[in-house]
């Protein structure tokens, strides 16, 4: 039915849309099938039916309520609308089961089929009635409709008022049909009021900012997993007394009773969500308040967001809390919810909806009697919570609506437990509802079990470990450097001799001592030294810059430090510097003392208390200090403990230690095997950022154990060589993928995997999950041996299993602290209220919640913490760092894509140097956390309540700061860009484009290195990517010499695929075809492109001499690549030129060319005269583009060789040479060229042409484009399109994905005239 | 932990730590008498915690 047959008679009214209306009819266009929105009440009532009697009232019901002759039209107006006919008629259907065996399961059935029937929108009513006649005199009544025209009350008022008049009409005296006093379309009105009003409008976008996205968790398994929605109803009546001294309390504290009942509600949302502010949606009424306003029906209903922070001392206080924000939404709640979301930006924004229903429904209905009453209603939100006034025993039921693709029974059971739970709490109004405990009996008595990880170790040092070791197996060999053994005995004496020096230098038990080495022969000894005189080690890594050595140094409070002869120089003065290599002297009496039988050398090792420190490691501090963790003995000897227990390394074991070991990893790494009698094999200095070199060290030194950062183990197993034997991987440091994990099971089948997690504040590790095939959830696991998890909300209470909150630990591994840094101390470690007494927790700030196994799935972070290649980062120690220099007003660090981008506003107008702020920055912070992407912003954006709005921070722009774009010039280079254009991400890699200025990091680098050796077959060191960081340079240092001197091919396939038409290319005046390449790839993977290549490129090759030559010679090879046509033919500037001709050829001899394209080509002046007669400006086309200053009666002077030079020279200094003229062989070879080609086509002048033409030709604004001289050669179709710019950008990005857009469309329509 | 009251609280190990001024205590920690913004608490304990070791180990070091 269209409008045009109903205007003329059958209208009374058209109005638009109310906005929920609007959201209800998209979501059922959104899923047909589904029942959403289409909701149907049955009914049973005692009696006979009258079906003339039901008939009746349903015609005067429908005469009297406009929404019962309403229909839609979404489309045929400039907006929706509603329209209200004259007429319109209810169905009813009638179907007798009055014989039926099972009428129920009849009803049943039909109801299922009735909800999937859906409405026509464009017909009223969108209702339907119909009544099953049961046996023993009753008859059940449905009716069924789209919500967008009825509420919940209104379907009570409708079913109330068509009883009344049926009941009137069997008794033969009808009721009057007065019309109701208001009507749908003033809620409509007020709506639109509401919408447009600033106050409204300022209300619910402060309510809304910086809301919290409060979400239920879902369960790891819901009910229906990956199905068509739909939704289960939970139903627990409340208790009558419950609900007695809840009206109680809604007395004593003067709100409604749905007040205490929404409190209740938001305390159990706080508690699910493990955050004490959250946001439900309420439903809302916009009935007309007058007195008859309850017998209007339509669709008054609005959702709106109730914001409350939760935390609060008292019930009392809280119910007052949500009281007042009912109160103040009040006025502003026909707001509708569409425009709340598009204030607050996001959507879905709510996630779970309180619904208080207490419909006085079914009253004054004489001679009616109800017998059952069944509704279905099915809305869009996963869980609605409703309070809903029971028709059965007066009083209210708790209803949970949850969609079961999304949720489970069990865990929904559960949750009204919570809700029984604090409502008892809510009707003591004076008790605290914050402490979680009355809700976790449960949970608490799992967690506790779990946390129940008491195994006894003996207390013991590390050093006094391997010691023991050392006298169990004193010969065996126990570390390997560069394929150099060395025995325990030989270690634990080199050791020695450095304890005595170190405590003979004043050293004391309790002192903190730096180590300055590279990974070395000399580290372990060096580690090993100081802990035998007492004291704990400080990794001082030599690559940091020295401030930052010397301010950890002083922060730890050290006065000494072992280094060697490269590194000493870097650690301040007042530090008293130690040689740390004891060398072959110290092994030599070791063997000698050993063979004599006499003692080790050196004294024995002073005793050190097991709560002694054992190393302070520096991570990243957020207000721009790092900050020290002090690790005793006991604590780092348990994980060491646990990992034996764990994994039992024997005397065959290797472990490789490739960890920094300022990365608290290194620790087991290095000590581990060797108080087992295993063996530790040393991997060199910065091999183990590269993952070739560790592949073939795993299979050459036949390595059994060792550590991956998650980022590094994804770039490993890119290897093609992987290691084929046993393995046992330990990732840490970063979330583990599962898909990472799966791609591992599959590249090394016979190697283990293990996921642990663990801060440096909690001696490396106090997790483990051991990670099997086919997990799509790798969870951090259970706690490990002696120590304890706790998940807590923002309160420091304990959350329920399944919720997010801040995962703490406790137990011995616990760090001491904070090294000179109590306050930080104090506020990190804290009591533990639920662990033995007087024990602290650390708060990690990551974000975890429990399996319902009880292991733990790691989630994020809650701070700014990231990591950047398992390395802690605190962005805000960078912003500090960047505050802190000149010219610097306000600083913002965000990761983006593992890369760290720094907004920066300066202090003036004038834009910061960002180079100079980086290299500034590289004095003070370590490689990783310099920013790679800089950008300059007038101010930091705001949110509405004045926070920084991270959302709204500019993409970092990956494309900035490049050097001008400047294509591939072969095809080596073209292989070199594409391979970094995968891996950095970014588009259209120039030839002298930094790889790090594109944002390329280390780990990018040797992908880089990978994917060379995986496409070129060349084994690229990872130094070569760093030194030669441009595709330029890095071609130049990969060209093997016979590169640039194999004969090219005439026609190169750009891409061979494809079945269009192929197309031609053919060169310009340098002969070179690689400025097609952007062209080629804007055509698509199905547009095969051929170039053609100038003769005289390779040595040895002569140019051709005449155009007519290159017709002859370039149509034998285009026919013997593509024998067949049609053909598109093109080129740029003297390439169209010639493909013109060959076209003319292709044609005379039989085939099909639909098209030439010209891409500024001239048809008057091919090549620029002044070059054809003065070979000095040829020279400086040919080699600058014309864009140089040189004096032409000074290279007229000059013999050809100095010219040459002259030019190229003067080009160079202009920065102007062209790119294909890089070495002087090259150059004198593409002059060659050029010359040989300008004389060749220079002179030419073309016969008319009676074929298509596509000419792309400049112009500025407004002007027409030139026609280049081709309309008095074309007889055929000319059609010019437009180049604005300069004219070789028609070739390159961005312009060129138009060129490439108009060809294709050419190509398959036919050109139109221009 | 959010803004808000806190008190400065010390175990038997004399580890400082900092505690929701209205909440009892857990076992084993001892109230210092020094409340106030968490701010306070924490400056507080920078004066006054010099020695971060365990009262165990200064002990058993012989202090």
């Amino acid at each position: 039915m269209t409008l045009t047959t109903q205007t003329a008679h059958g209208l009374e009214d058209a109005y638009p849309l109310a906005a929920l209306q609007a959201g209800m009819l998209y979501h059922s266009a959104y899923e047909p099938d589904a029942p959403t929105y289409h909701d149907l009440t049955t009914i049973t009532l005692r009696g006979r039916l009258d079906p003339d009697a039901l008939t009746a009232a349903l015609a005067e019901v429908t005469a009297r309520h406009p929404v019962l002759r309403t229909s839609f039209d979404l489309t045929g107006f400039s907006e929706p609308l509603q329209l209200v006919h004259r007429a319109a008629a209810i169905p009813l259907e009638v179907t007798d089961l009055t014989a039926d065996p099972s009428p129920r399961d009849r009803i049943r059935a039909w109801a299922e089929e009735e909800k999937r029937r859906p409405f026509d929108w464009a017909s009223p009513p969108l209702a339907r009635t119909h009544v099953h006649l049961l046996p023993g005199e009753q008859f059940a009544f449905s009716l069924s409709f789209h919500h967008a025209i009825l509420d919940g009350w209104s379907v009570a008022a409708l079913i109330t008022e068509l009883f009344r008049r049926y009941h009137a009409h069997t008794r033969h005296d009808p009721l009057p049909a007065t019309p109701p006093p208001a009507a749908f379309r003033d809620l409509v009105a007020a709506e639109r009021a509401a919408v447009a009003s600033p106050d409204a409008q300022r209300f619910w976008r402060d309510q809304v900012a910086d809301a919290p996205d409060t979400r239920i968790p879902r369960p790891a398994e819901p009910d229906t997993p990956g199905r068509e929605r739909t939704v289960e109803v939970l139903r627990r009546p409340l208790d009558p007394d419950l609900l007695e001294r809840l009206r109680r309390t809604a007395r004593e504290l003067a709100v409604p009773l749905r007040t205490v009942l929404l409190a209740a509600h938001l305390r159990v949302v706080a508690l699910l969500s493990g955050d004490t502010e959250v946001m439900t949606g309420l439903v809302t009424h916009s009935r007309p308040e007058s007195e008859a306003g309850a017998d209007v029906l339509g669709l008054f209903l609005n959702t709106v967001p109730l914001r409350v922070d939760t935390a609060v001392p008292t019930w009392a206080a809280l119910v007052r809390r949500v009281f007042d924000a009912e109160v103040a939404l009040l006025p502003h709640r026909q707001y509708p919810l569409f425009e709340i979301q598009r204030a607050a930006g996001r959507s879905p924004l709510l996630d779970v909806l309180f619904d208080y229903r207490d419909f006085h429904v079914y009253q004054g209905m004489p001679g009616v009697d109800i017998v059952d009453q069944d509704f279905f209603e099915q809305t869009d939100l996963p869980l609605t919570t409703g309070f809903t006034r029971s028709r059965h025993h007066g009083g209210f039921d708790l209803t949970l609506t949850y969609d079961r693709t999304q949720f489970a029974a069990g865990q929904l059971r559960q949750v009204a437990d919570h809700y029984l739970t604090a409502l008892n709490q809510a009707a003591a109004p004076d008790t605290d509802p914050r402490p979680s405990a009355a809700y976790l009996v449960d949970d608490s008595a799992a967690i506790d079990r779990w946390n129940d990880t008491v195994r006894p170790y003996p207390a013991a040092t590390l050093h006094g470990l391997i010691a023991e070791q050392a006298d169990r197996s004193p010969d065996a060999p126990a570390v390997c450097f560069d394929g150099t053994w060395l025995t325990y005995r030989q270690l634990t004496a080199r050791a020695r001799v450095l304890a005595a020096r170190l405590r003979a230098t004043g050293t004391r038990p309790g002192d903190v001592v730096g180590v300055c080495l590279d990974r070395g022969p000399d580290l372990l000894p060096a580690l090993l030294g100081i802990l035998g005189a007492g004291a704990a080690y400080l990794p001082l890594e030599p690559a940091l810059p020295p401030d930052r050595l010397a301010y950890m140094l002083d922060a730890a409070g050290a006065r000494a430090a072992l280094a060697d002869a490269a590194t000493a120089h870097l650690l301040p003065p007042g530090i008293t510097v130690h040689r740390a290599d004891t060398q072959t002297d110290t092994d030599a009496d070791a063997d000698a003392s050993a063979a004599s039988g006499a003692e080790d050398v050196g004294p024995p090792d002073v005793a050190v208390h097991p709560d002694s420190l054992a190393y302070v490691i520096f991570t990243s501090g957020s207000t721009g200090r790092p900050k020290g963790v002090a690790v005793s003995h006991r604590a780092i000897a348990n994980r060491l403990h646990w990992m034996q227990d764990t994994f039992g390394l024997t005397p065959d074991d290797r472990v490789l230690h490739k960890t920094p070991f300022s990365f608290d990893v290194s620790v087991w790494e290095l000590f581990w095997p060797l108080i087992t009698g295993a063996r530790l094999v040393v991997a060199p200095p910065d091999s183990h950022r590269d993952s070739g070199h560790l592949a073939a060290l795993i299979s050459g030194r036949r390595i059994t154990t060792l550590h991956f950062v998650p980022s590094m183990l994804d770039v490993f197993l890119d290897e093609t060589d992987l290691p084929d034997g046993p393995l046992r991987v330990i990732c840490s440091g970063e979330a583990l993928a599962p898909d990472l994990a799966q791609r591992f099971h599959d590249r090394l089948p016979a190697a283990e995997l293990h996921n642990l997690y663990g801060p440096t504040e909690a001696a490396v590790d106090v997790t483990w999950h051991p990670c099997a095939p086919g997990e799509s959830v790798i969870p951090i696991g259970h706690a490990i041996a002696n120590t304890r998890l706790e998940i807590l909300d923002p309160a420091g209470h304990r959350v329920p299993i399944g919720t997010p909150g801040e995962l703490c630990l406790g137990g011995v591994q616990l760090a001491r602290g904070y090294i000179g840094r109590p306050g930080l101390t104090a506020e990190r470690f804290v009591p533990d209220p639920y662990g033995p007494p007087g024990s602290r927790l650390y708060r990690t700030g990551d974000l975890a919640r429990r399996l319902p196994d009880g292991q733990v799935h790691y989630l994020g972070r809650s701070d700014f913490q990231v990591k950047i290649r398992g390395q802690r980062v605190e962005l805000g120690e960078i912003e500090t760092h960047l505050l802190a220099q000149p010219g610097v007003r306000a600083a913002v660090v965000t990761l983006h894509d593992q890369r760290l981008a720094a907004y920066v506003v300066p202090e003036g107008v004038e834009p910061p140097d960002t180079d100079a702020l980086a290299a500034r920055l590289r004095t003070q912070l370590p490689d990783h956390m310099i920013p790679a992407f800089w950008i300059t912003l007038d101010a930091l954006p705001v949110t509405a309540n004045g926070k920084l709005d991270r959302a709204a921070l500019p993409v970092p722009d990956t494309a900035a700061g490049r050097a001008p774009y400047l294509p591939p010039r072969d095809p080596f280079e073209a292989r070199l860009a594409t391979l970094w254009e995968d891996t950095l991400g970014v588009d259209a890699v120039g030839v002298h484009d930094d790889f790090f200025a594109l944002g390329g990091h280390s780990l990018l680098a040797l992908r880089l290195t990978m994917r060379l050796r995986k496409e070129l077959g060349r084994t690229v060191p990872l130094s070569t990517v760093l030194t030669a960081p441009t595709v330029a340079r890095l071609a130049a240092e990969l060209r093997r010499p016979d590169d640039n001197d194999a004969p090219p091919q005439r026609i190169v396939p750009l891409n061979p695929h494809g079945n269009r038409p192929p197309v031609f290319l053919f060169h310009a005046l340098g002969g070179q075809v690689f400025r097609y390449l952007p062209l080629t790839r804007h055509l698509g993977a199905d547009q095969p492109v051929y170039a053609v290549q100038a003769a005289g490129l390779a040595p040895g090759e002569e140019p051709h001499a005449t155009l007519a030559d290159m017709v002859d010679d370039y149509t034998a090879h285009l026919l013997a690549t593509r024998p067949h046509g049609p053909y598109v033919l093109g080129g740029y500037c003297i390439g169209g030129n010639i493909a013109l001709e060959v076209a003319r050829r292709l044609r005379g001899l039989g085939h099909q060319v639909p098209l030439v394209v010209l891409f500024y080509s001239d048809a008057d002046e091919p090549v620029l005269r002044a070059s054809l007669e003065d070979d000095a400006v040829l020279l400086t086309h040919a080699l600058a583009g014309g864009r140089v200053q040189v004096d032409l009666d000074d290279l007229h002077r000059m013999d050809p060789e100095q010219r040459l030079l002259a030019v190229i020279d003067a080009a160079a200094r202009a920065d102007t040479l062209q790119p294909d003229t890089a070495d002087l062989n090259q150059a004198r070879r593409f002059v060659d060229v050029f010359r040989a080609n300008a004389h060749a086509v220079g002179h030419y002048r073309h016969d008319p042409y009676d074929g298509d033409l596509l000419l792309f030709s400049p112009t500025t604004e407004g002007a027409p484009p030139d026609d280049m001289g081709w309309r008095a050669v074309a007889t055929g179709n000319l059609h010019i399109s437009p180049i604005h710019g300069e004219r070789f950008t028609v070739m390159y990005e961005p312009r060129v994905a138009h060129a490439a857009a108009e060809l294709r469309k050419h190509t398959d329509h036919g050109l139109t005239q221009h | 932990m959010r803004d808000g009251h806190y008190k400065v609280v010390v175990n038997d190990e004399e580890q400082y730590s900092i505690w929701f001024a209205e909440r009892p205590l857990p076992q084993g920690w001892h109230d210092t008498g020094v409340h106030g913004p968490k701010q306070t608490c924490l400056d507080h304990i920078e004066q006054v915690w010099t020695d971060m070791r365990p009262r165990s180990l200064r002990e058993a070091m012989g202090e």
